[in-house]
């Protein structure tokens, strides 16, 4: 069972409340710059948490059940459309001119949630109930101790 | 400590850098550099770590790609057992997550092929041993771990 789960837990519901402000945010504002830096502000802020998110899951990837990656993928879904939606309005938004750099980190931030995400799938639920892969697993550890 | 390659690294190897325009080539840099900037002991606790069975453990660790100027989340993803008692690394397989040969994720299937593909390998002594002090240069291509 994973030890931080419940500290997981609460940094995806940070993530997701803030891909939710950034994506209720209205990118038409009148003054250019002031808009800029609010979006660019917004977009920090949910990139590093996004950021944090993944290094704490990876820090505990291997300790995670098949039962607490379930939850967490449950958890995952929504973080994973809002952010696409956020992504696609800044793709089409007229700020995008100023944002690019912000835009990039945020959208390497949301492939590495994608990646995690993918792998937890992979590794913490599909495979770790494949029992032809338990066996692979099994033959990898008696060549260790032959 | 010591480094293998199986032959699907060789080959997934040799595909990313015989064409230049491609933008891989500087893979066997980045490769090397990584592993050469990670002690040993944090080349077996690495973040990147996706599995963990007894005595090894599966790493998907993610490189840049120096050479095109991509940060580790755009960059490659270098698959690798490490034992967990004894100096023993195998590389398994090499992609990069952009460009023509860009790949989004491995399919469950392929995690378990590489890992039976690295036994048998082992046990027939077909692994290569290789220097990553001198861009994988081959120092016996009839290597066996343990």
């Amino acid at each position: 069972m994973c030890t931080c789960i419940a500290e997981i837990k609460t940094s995806y519901t940070k993530v997701r409340k803030q891909a939710e402000e950034v994506a209720s945010q209205s990118f038409d504002m009148d003054d250019f710059l002031d808009a800029i830096n609010v979006v660019k502000k917004e977009l920090a802020r949910v990139t590093d948490e996004t950021n944090a998110l993944v290094e704490l899951v990876r820090d505990h990837f291997t300790e995670i059940t098949v039962d607490e990656a379930k939850e967490l993928l449950d958890l995952s879904e929504p973080i994973q459309k809002k952010m696409q939606v956020v992504y696609l309005k800044l793709l089409a938004s007229p700020f995008n001119v100023g944002l690019e750099t912000a835009t990039d980190h945020y959208r390497q931030a949301m492939s590495d949630f994608d990646e995690l995400c993918h792998d937890m799938k992979t590794f913490n639920i599909d495979l770790a109930q494949n029992d032809h892969f338990q066996q692979t697993l099994k033959k990898v550890s008696e060549m260790m101790h032959r | 400590m010591k480094f293998y390659t199986t032959s699907t690294f060789r080959q997934t190897l040799t595909s990313l850098t015989k064409k230049p325009k491609e933008g891989y080539n500087s893979v066997v840099k980045d490769i090397c550099k990584a592993l050469l900037s990670m002690e040993p002991n944090i080349i077996r606790e690495t973040n990147d770590r996706i599995k963990q069975f007894e005595d090894f453990r599966i790493v998907k660790l993610r490189l840049p790609n120096s050479g095109q100027h991509l940060s580790r989340p755009d960059g490659f993803r270098l698959i690798y057992y490490v034992s967990l008692i004894s100096d023993d690394v195998t590389l398994l397989r090499i992609y990069p997550k952009r460009g023509p040969q860009g790949i989004v994720d491995l399919v469950d299937e392929e995690y378990d092929r590489l890992l039976l593909e690295m036994v048998t390998e082992n046990n027939n002594k077909t692994l290569h041993q290789v220097d990553i002090n001198n861009s994988l240069a081959e120092l016996d291509t009839q290597a066996n771990m343990f």
